[in-house]
């Protein structure tokens, strides 16, 4: 009884049909969990975001997705994970504006915005680990 | 492989549908495409219905922004329908407002909004 | 266990009618449910947690005691229904701790009296927690039922004519509450294929800079959908707040009164009211 097993999955990112996949994937632990249309959708967004941050300038990585409970809320969390250059300023790169690529520099803060709980760990040349937690 | 996405002439427009979800390569190819379309056809109006996309990110909308300038320096007005409520509100938390592209409700109302702006121009 | 089901099949009917009579003489019960649907649901509990017994399972989440457990569960369901106190439904449990006891201590004399009665205690007990656990969660489910009702019921969005919808918003917009207007909004929108949507805020007593966000989002997401949006009922110490917050509603249109927005919505169609002339 309210025994439910932690659930795990892990999808490679290597290039924009990886960043649709990751869409997908999240869509249906959204629609499993039962979230809002509008919480689904803010989820799918974040994580295209930076699926494709992660695929454009670290040349790829990982994303993992696991069940979580916040205060006894049920929902996930998602990392992805990259050994890609790191970036050199956090704080910097979180502005609304900043941009090292083509983008239009909303990437990070708009996915901050998007979703329950949002962080960054990186260190320059040893990648970088973006963890965003989504609960109901 | 994505299949590209199909540009369909409906009078004196084009009508592009995008499916639930796309590649970002597929969405560049439509705007090399329709802006080859536009110029081939000499299109005045493009009607761009997203009623089927789950998901506009920045990529995505940078795409619309740019087709709907792209079109407007061919001589061509766009207009994007469809959006769903879930996806306007999640553009708006992330930052964007597409300035530059005009929106109406849903197919019938963008006819009427493109008719009704090359009208106007047609007769100033 | 074995030995209170010798003495239970001794006296199955004595130890239900003392039962019966216990819960009957409650103090604390109002019995707000008829006699006989007492006597017929404590007779019909008591034979399946007989039966139980007779399993020899002593853990109530062996599956030996699924029956019972299921009987207790609507047992609590309808009482909770029915306006009864959390202490009438645990009563109806805890009272037959008191029946066993004096069937054990009338006729068990045992030598092993102490440990019959703790056995006892203890799955009377757990089946005490259980009946409340489930009265809970029923009330828990009736007040999240009734939060969202009047989550609902206070953000009608009304149809003031054809292609405009206006949201009349009353009370303090916190960051939930926005939520669920927003997005009503915005549905109602799509459901009503309208062109104009108005929010008056007439009945919201304070704007602040989160209640401005709020506004301010769903304006742009209407706009995106491609419906224009006005904001109405900006009373002047609104105005004068959000002159003095700093806030920037530059992509907002405002109107004084709900009214001079339903007119700017007319002239946005192309219509206008008219004063019928009568004399002709």
């Amino acid at each position: 009884m309210g025994n439910e097993e932690s659930f795990r999955e892990s999808l490679r990112l290597r290039s924009d049909k990886d960043v649709s996949k990751a869409r997908v994937l999240i869509s249906q632990w959204a629609v499993r969990q039962e979230f809002s249309v509008i919480e689904r959708t803010r989820a799918m967004t974040a994580v295209s975001e930076i699926a494709r941050n992660c695929v454009v300038y670290a040349g790829g990585g990982t994303m993992y997705v696991s069940s979580l409970y916040h205060e006894g809320a049920p929902g996930f969390r998602i990392q992805i994970v990259d050994q890609g250059p790191g970036i050199p300023d956090v704080d910097q790169s979180m502005k609304r504006g900043y941009s090292t690529g083509g983008g239009l520099g909303l990437g990070m803060e708009g996915a901050r915005n998007l979703c329950r709980a949002f962080r960054v760990e990186s260190n320059a040349g040893a990648g970088t680990t973006i963890t965003m937690d989504y609960w109901k | 492989m994505q299949n590209n996405i199909p540009i369909l002439k409906l009078g004196d427009f084009l009508l592009v549908t995008i499916q639930m979800d796309v590649h970002d390569r597929t969405a560049l190819q439509l705007q090399d495409d329709l802006t080859n379309e536009i110029s081939k056809r000499r299109s005045k109006g493009v009607l761009i219905d997203i009623s089927n996309l789950e998901v506009v990110d920045s990529f995505m909308g940078r795409v619309l922004s740019d087709i709907a300038s792209m079109a407007k320096v061919l001589d061509a007005e766009t207009v994007v329908v469809g959006m769903r409520p879930a996806v306007a509100m999640t553009l708006v938390e992330l930052g964007l407002s597409l300035p530059s592209v005009v929106t109406a409700l849903n197919l019938e109302r963008g006819m009427e909004l493109l008719t009704q702006r090359l009208g106007r121009k047609g007769n100033g | 266990m074995k030995k209170i089901m010798e003495l239970l099949s001794g006296d199955v009917s004595g130890v239900l009618s003392k039962w019966i009579s216990l819960q009957r003489n409650d103090e604390s019960s109002s019995l707000s449910i008829p006699e006989d649907e007492v006597v017929s649901q404590s007779t019909d509990f008591f034979k399946l947690f007989v039966r139980a017994v007779a399993s020899g399972k002593t853990d109530i989440n062996d599956p030996a005691w699924d029956e019972t457990l299921t009987m207790l569960r609507e047992v609590a369901i309808y009482r909770g229904q029915r306006g009864l106190k959390p202490a009438e439904t645990a009563t109806f449990v805890l009272s037959l701790k008191e029946a066993l006891f004096e069937v054990l201590l009338e006729k068990g004399r045992s030598k092993n009296l102490l440990e019959d009665l703790w056995s006892v205690t203890v799955c009377v007990d757990k089946l005490g927690l259980f009946v409340m656990s489930i009265f809970i969660e029923k009330r828990e489910d009736v007040i999240e039922r009734q939060q969202e009702e009047l989550l609902e019921v206070s953000t009608p969005v009304v149809e003031l004519w054809d292609g405009v919808l206006a949201l009349p918003v009353i009370g303090t917009l916190d960051s939930s509450r926005a939520q669920v207007v927003m997005e009503g909004l915005l549905d109602a929108i799509v459901q009503f294929e309208a062109k104009i949507a108005i929010i008056d805020i007439t009945g919201v007593p304070a704007v602040d800079t989160q209640t401005a966000q709020h506004l301010l989002k769903t304006v742009t997401a209407a706009e995106l959908m491609g419906a224009e949006c006005y904001i109405s009922g900006v009373r002047p110490q609104i105005a004068q707040t959000i002159v003095q917050l700093g806030l920037d509603l530059g992509g907002m249109q405002t109107k004084g009164s709900l009214m001079s927005a339903f007119q700017q919505s007319l002239n946005r169609l192309g219509l206008s009211i008219q004063k019928i002339d009568n004399k002709g």
